[in-house]
């Protein structure tokens, strides 16, 4: 099944994310849950950061229409970058987490669905409004049709990459912290590592047998 | 000057790990130079947008109503615990000199006889100081996102340096030298002890994935100059 966008207009804006169309179907069964909750982490963060900047992280929606500067003065402190935040109800009721199959749900369920369905105008009755108010769209929410832009789709895709390529982790509560037995030391991999392994002599081995190879060097 | 080596187990032993002339110390040098920055520079931008620098914990908690009055500068005093509380300051109790400064006149007079019994004595003392802290001020800055700065000093606070040999036990210290930052990080701000996570220092934890990345990509540059350095020999 395909990804597609629920949205009622009243308590519900979900975009379901098929990741079998970034390749999950590859990845181990064992690993699949990790990988889905790893891209919805990844959505989330990523979505904040860009709408924070005033971007729209949605193919072909480009850069959020500026505040007034009425506006702005008044509630922004002069800064007219439309970040959709003032008070951050819209914000921190954005949800992004694994659901059933191969789906990650992502956009809001609940009181702030109308405020968000304003703004990323899916519902038909926004729709409608939007064209007799003149409510400018801001969309962070991407409609039936509509994917995520190429920098997040093929960081997705890294991601689900990641995966297929790497064994599960054994996540024990001293595994990280212990130095002393190499028996428990996790696997690891330039793939994904974890920050205490990025200065490893193999991580760093692996990235200067990269360099030496896209050098010629051997 | 290409080498004679064909598989991944020479080059490892190539690679000479022991020895601090050896290209891996060479490259964790290269990386002291201007990856902490980098890094530096990655933390604080999520941080500015209100997003945790740890994996999996997504944006901070909404500020509480009295604390979005602070950053507007139309409040500065609030009740925490029974206690006049100005931001940064306790006020152990109340005294005489305290209400005569509000503001003078008939009521602060009647105001101090019911000074150590009435509950909405302090109430009023909130409302006056807040009354004339904000005849002295005017609202610009934003509440949201959370970025916790208010005065710039915890972002100010946030170093990072690297430690350790360049051939055994090399890492990226990465610290808050303000108390705040604990205060967010583990004991939880304000009366409704909030957690926002500043920092990856539970078990199991880790940066988010933009910032591994930001440190895997500066590393992976250091790898590159060493790379070349060794080529043009």
């Amino acid at each position: 099944m395909a990804s597609r966008t629920e949205a009622n207009g009243t308590d519900r804006i979900i975009h379901k994310l098929d990741l079998n169309e970034y390749g999950l179907q590859d990845v181990p069964e064992s690993s699949k849950q990790a990988a889905k909750q790893e891209v919805a982490d990844y959505l989330l963060e990523e979505t904040l950061r860009q709408v924070a900047q005033g971007q729209s992280p949605v193919e072909g929606e480009g850069r959020f229409r500026i505040l007034s500067p009425e506006y702005a003065v008044r509630e922004k402190g002069g800064r007219r970058t439309s970040d959709l935040e003032l008070e951050g109800d819209l914000k921190d009721s954005l949800i992004s987490q694994p659901a059933a199959g191969s789906f990650i749900d992502f956009g809001h369920i609940g009181s702030q669905v109308p405020k968000a369905d304003g703004h990323n105008q899916l519902s038909t009755r926004a729709k409608d409004w939007a064209k007799q108010s003149g409510m400018p769209k801001r969309r962070y929410i991407p409609d039936d049709g509509q994917k995520f832009d190429n920098r997040i789709v093929g960081n997705i895709r890294r991601i689900l990459d990641e995966f297929q390529r790497t064994a599960p982790r054994r996540e024990q509560a001293d595994d990280i912290f212990d130095d002393e037995d190499e028996t428990i030391r996790p696997q690891i991999t330039v793939n994904n590592p974890t920050s205490r392994d990025l200065f490893s002599d193999d991580v760093i081995g692996e990235l200067l047998e990269e360099a030496f190879r896209r050098r010629g060097l051997f | 000057m290409p080498i004679n080596i064909v598989t991944s187990r020479q080059f490892k032993q190539f690679l000479n790990p022991n020895s601090p002339e050896g290209l891996l110390a060479k490259t964790r040098k290269e990386f002291s130079k201007r990856g902490p920055v980098k890094v530096k520079q990655a933390i604080v931008q999520d941080m500015t947008k209100g997003i945790s620098p740890v994996k999996g914990k997504g944006k901070w908690k909404r500020y509480s109503q009295s604390y979005k009055d602070v950053i507007r500068n139309k409040a500065a005093y609030r009740i925490i615990k029974g206690k006049v509380v100005r931001f940064g300051k306790v006020f152990d109790g109340l005294t005489q000199k305290d209400v005569r400064t509000i503001g003078g006149g008939r009521q602060s007079r009647q105001a101090s006889r019911q000074l150590k019994t009435a509950q909405n004595v302090r109430q009023q003392l909130i409302r006056d100081l807040n009354q004339d802290f904000h005849k002295r001020s005017s609202p610009t800055k934003q509440v949201s996102p959370v970025n916790l700065r208010h005065s710039g000093g915890l972002h100010r606070s946030l170093q990072l340096f690297t430690k350790g040999g360049v051939t055994t036990n090399f890492r990226l210290v990465v610290t808050f030298r303000d108390r705040l930052a604990d205060i967010h990080n583990r004991l939880g701000a304000g009366k409704s002890k909030v957690i926002r996570r500043l920092l990856p220092t539970n078990q199991g934890e880790q940066f988010n994935r933009k910032i591994t990345s930001v440190l895997l990509n500066e590393l992976r540059k250091a790898a590159d100059l060493v790379a070349k350095q060794f080529g043009g020999q």
